[in-house]
């Protein structure tokens, strides 16, 4: 047997199988949907948290339909959530499990999309940039501490609605180089605010003092 | 479940299995019900996610023996010839079948490579494999192509080294014997 006859057969199995796994995908009129029990497995054998922070709608689009509907539901006394109020110039909507954070993008004029990156000008002592990651309208930076703990920047454009569990912590707000922020103060801390360009979300996995956290969000800076 | 977390408990290892779990799982998915609802098992939907959550805690603890410089396509096939041994043994083991752990004798590499003339006929040796069982071509797939040793491949499979020594030994003679037959007529 020679190298060259052993290397052939190694192809031949290889492309053989791979073709009938093909084969039997492309014959395939199944879904991807999975249930919520193999979701929270999957989370459990991958080691991911769930997402404390949901994007739920990107597109302008949408986000003003969202508006309609919840003027809608409020006119017509559908009371969908119990109260809205305007914290500098997000609108943040209570609902019963869930809190909603968006811009009043009607005060805008926006881009879909991120022009200008920024990225943090101060760290707490011990953090390293472990990863960047984008899309057109979205991009997160992280970092990583000797604790393994991370911070994370995430920035959107300004049409987004973010979501966030209600039951996480106490929602406060604070200000921040003229900015209001808009915060869960818990053992993970979150926190949200906008430069009527941008909206950025900064989470820790750590509770710093909240000095700390305002010098980070004061030291954000253009790439 | 702690035990195999750990394995992963490097950020590489971590990131290449968040990598694997975005780009197939969807298709891990899908391919697990399909084969599933084919073998007409009654909660074959149920099934299919025990398939992939037993494919990747599989692919967890093997993560390091992937090849992630390997091609797209060489990747794939590894994942989900996991996702098909696993659904392999789901169905056995709610058909109640099993492997019958006979004595049989596994050829070296060398007269085995030798007697498929490969070189001659590459096209209807690649058409035989692909006609071929999946147990008996993921065995092959494993021994040749990942030169997994038996009890690397017992492990991988959940079965008996002697249920691996007999499918290495079957999927030779079979392979064998396919192409005579097409020789034949």
């Amino acid at each position: 047997m020679t190298e060259s006859e052993k290397l052939l057969f190694k192809r031949a199995l290889l492309d053989a199988t791979c073709n009938s796994f093909a084969k039997e995908l492309d014959s395939c009129e199944e879904d991807a949907r999975c249930s919520a029990a193999h979701t929270e497995k999957m989370n459990e054998i991958l080691g991911i948290k769930p997402d404390r922070v949901q994007v739920l709608d990107r597109s302008r689009k949408r986000a003003v339909i969202a508006a309609i509907l919840a003027a809608v539901l409020l006119l017509t006394g559908c009371s969908a959530y119990f109260y809205r109020a305007e914290i500098g110039n997000f609108i943040v909507t209570t609902f019963k499990d869930h809190i909603e954070i968006k811009v009043d993008t009607d005060k805008f004029d926006y881009l879909d999309k991120i022009d200008e990156k920024y990225t943090l000008g101060y760290l707490p002592k011990g953090y390293n940039l472990i990863r960047t990651t984008e899309d057109p309208l979205a991009r997160t930076q992280t970092w990583k501490n000797k604790r393994g703990a991370k911070l994370k920047l995430v920035q959107h454009h300004i049409g987004v609605t973010i979501g966030i569990d209600s039951s996480l912590g106490e929602a406060k707000t604070l200000e921040v180089n003229g900015c209001a922020v808009y915060y869960i103060d818990c053992e993970e801390p979150i926190f949200i605010w906008n430069d009527g360009k941008y909206v950025m979300i900064l989470e820790s996995e750590e509770r710093l003092l909240i000095e700390e956290f305002e010098k980070i969000m004061q030291g954000i800076k253009t790439e | 479940m702690l035990v195999f977390l750990l394995s992963v408990a490097e950020e590489s290892d971590h990131d290449k299995i968040i990598y694997i779990y975005r780009t197939y799982h969807g298709d891990m998915l899908r391919f697990a019900r399909y084969r599933l609802r084919q073998a007409s098992l009654a909660d074959y939907e149920t099934a299919a996610e025990d398939a992939v959550q037993n494919a990747f805690l599989k692919l967890t603890k093997h993560i390091g023996s992937i090849d992630f410089g390997a091609s797209e396509k060489e990747l794939k096939t590894y994942i989900f010839s996991i996702v098909v041994n696993e659904t392999i043994n789901i169905i056995n083991k709610q058909k109640c079948f099993d492997d019958i752990d006979d004595h049989a004798n596994i050829m070296s590499e060398e007269s085995f490579v030798e007697k498929l003339l490969i070189s001659e006929r590459y096209d209807r040796v690649m058409r035989a494999i692909e006609s071929m069982d999946d147990v008996y071509r993921l065995a092959l797939l494993y021994r040749f192509c990942k030169n997994y040793s038996v009890r690397k491949m017992a492990k991988l499979f959940g079965v008996k080294e002697k249920t691996v020594y007999t499918r290495i030994a079957r999927a030779q003679k079979i392979l064998l014997e396919i192409l005579d037959k097409e020789e034949g007529l």
